[in-house]
């Protein structure tokens, strides 16, 4: 009977999505709410956000991590390179975001193997992000 | 001589269609209830000849400056195309809800985009969906008669064909109303003081 349970529970963690693994709409949507404000609002990195729709990017930000993490969300936003053309993003920045969407994730409570899984797929974004 | 060449000039004009020579200016000193000049107030002259007339100036710019539309207010004849130039750097995407006009447009970078033709009389209002607060008022109208006053609350319409008009007032501050309508009978050139409700009664 336990063995059973294990098997279950450990048949279904191989076949899960990573999104579904990281908590799903709920837990991705706190992440993202977290991530946002904290860039939003530290001056060492907010030039960025100035009169941003800070409503539409967490939309879009869930969206686009939803459809990168097996979710099956349909990405709806414009592609990385014109989103952020002209916000003359720079290396630091870019890391300063990275740290923040770690800080966002062990605060929900995503583990490390998640955490990872997911920092992995987005990484690859900085040359498209980065501009000097 | 000098009069006879003056008759055949008059005689010629009138065969071409050509607008009297003697065409007037109008010219509006635009006053809130207070007494103080009245910014980006629109006034327009319509009389029962001038929903047929062809748009006169069928282009105008509304652009994108520091995450600010500019300028804040337009005007503009029924059927004129408005571009969207973007002088910011980064993407735009102004869109709009309103009856007279329904549309959205993507503004990105170095990418010029298509004019937008404003087809139906009425007020349009814009906003982005990318930043906060970005917002622009174009009001169209069936006449190629219009202004928009100044920092003065100075509007000036040139060119009338002498006759008689009702002038209207617009505030995009309460863009449902008219400001202000009052007939006018212009025969020379006129200067007027006029006074428009630039907020709803409390």
């Amino acid at each position: 009977m336990l063995s059973g349970m294990a098997g279950n529970v450990s048949y279904a963690f191989g076949a899960e999505s990573l999104y579904a693994r990281i908590g799903g709409q709920p837990v991705v949507a706190g992440v993202v709410d977290q991530l946002v404000e904290t860039v939003a609002h530290d001056p060492t990195v907010n030039q960025s956000f100035d009169k941003v729709n800070l409503k539409r990017l967490k939309e879009k930000l869930a969206e686009q991590i939803c459809a990168l993490s097996g979710g099956g969300c349909v990405y709806t936003g414009d592609d990385m390179i014109r989103v952020h053309k002209g916000l003359r993003i720079n290396e630091r920045e870019f890391f300063a975001l990275v740290e923040a969407l770690r800080g966002a994730l062990d605060s929900h409570g995503v583990a490390q193997r998640e955490k990872n899984e997911l920092l992995a797929i987005l990484a690859p974004m900085k040359r498209l992000v980065v501009e000097k | 001589m000098k009069r006879a060449c003056a008759y055949v000039t008059l005689f010629l004009s009138a065969l071409a269609g050509i607008p009297p020579a003697h065409a007037v200016t109008l010219t509006l000193q635009i006053r809130d209830a207070r007494g103080a000049a009245v910014e980006d107030a629109v006034v327009y002259l319509m009389s029962n000849q001038t929903h047929r007339m062809p748009v006169k100036n069928a282009t105008l710019r509304i652009d994108q400056v520091d995450k600010t539309f500019v300028p804040l207010v337009s005007v503009a004849q029924t059927g004129t195309r408005v571009s969207f130039p973007n002088k910011d750097n980064i993407r735009h995407h102004v869109y709009s809800f309103s009856s007279a006009k329904k549309f959205e447009i993507k503004l990105y970078a170095d990418t010029p985009s298509q004019p937008v033709l404003f087809d139906k009389p009425g007020v349009v209002v814009m906003g982005c969906n990318i930043h906060d607060n970005m917002v622009a008022h174009l009001l169209l109208v069936d006449t190629p008669f219009f202004a928009k006053s100044d920092r003065q609350g100075n509007a000036r319409i040139d060119g009338l064909p002498p006759g008689d008009y009702s002038l209207i007032a617009w505030y995009y501050m309460r863009p449902d109303k008219d400001a202000g309508v009052i007939p006018l009978s212009l025969k020379t050139d006129t200067t007027r003081t006029l006074t428009i409700r630039t907020r709803n009664p409390e």
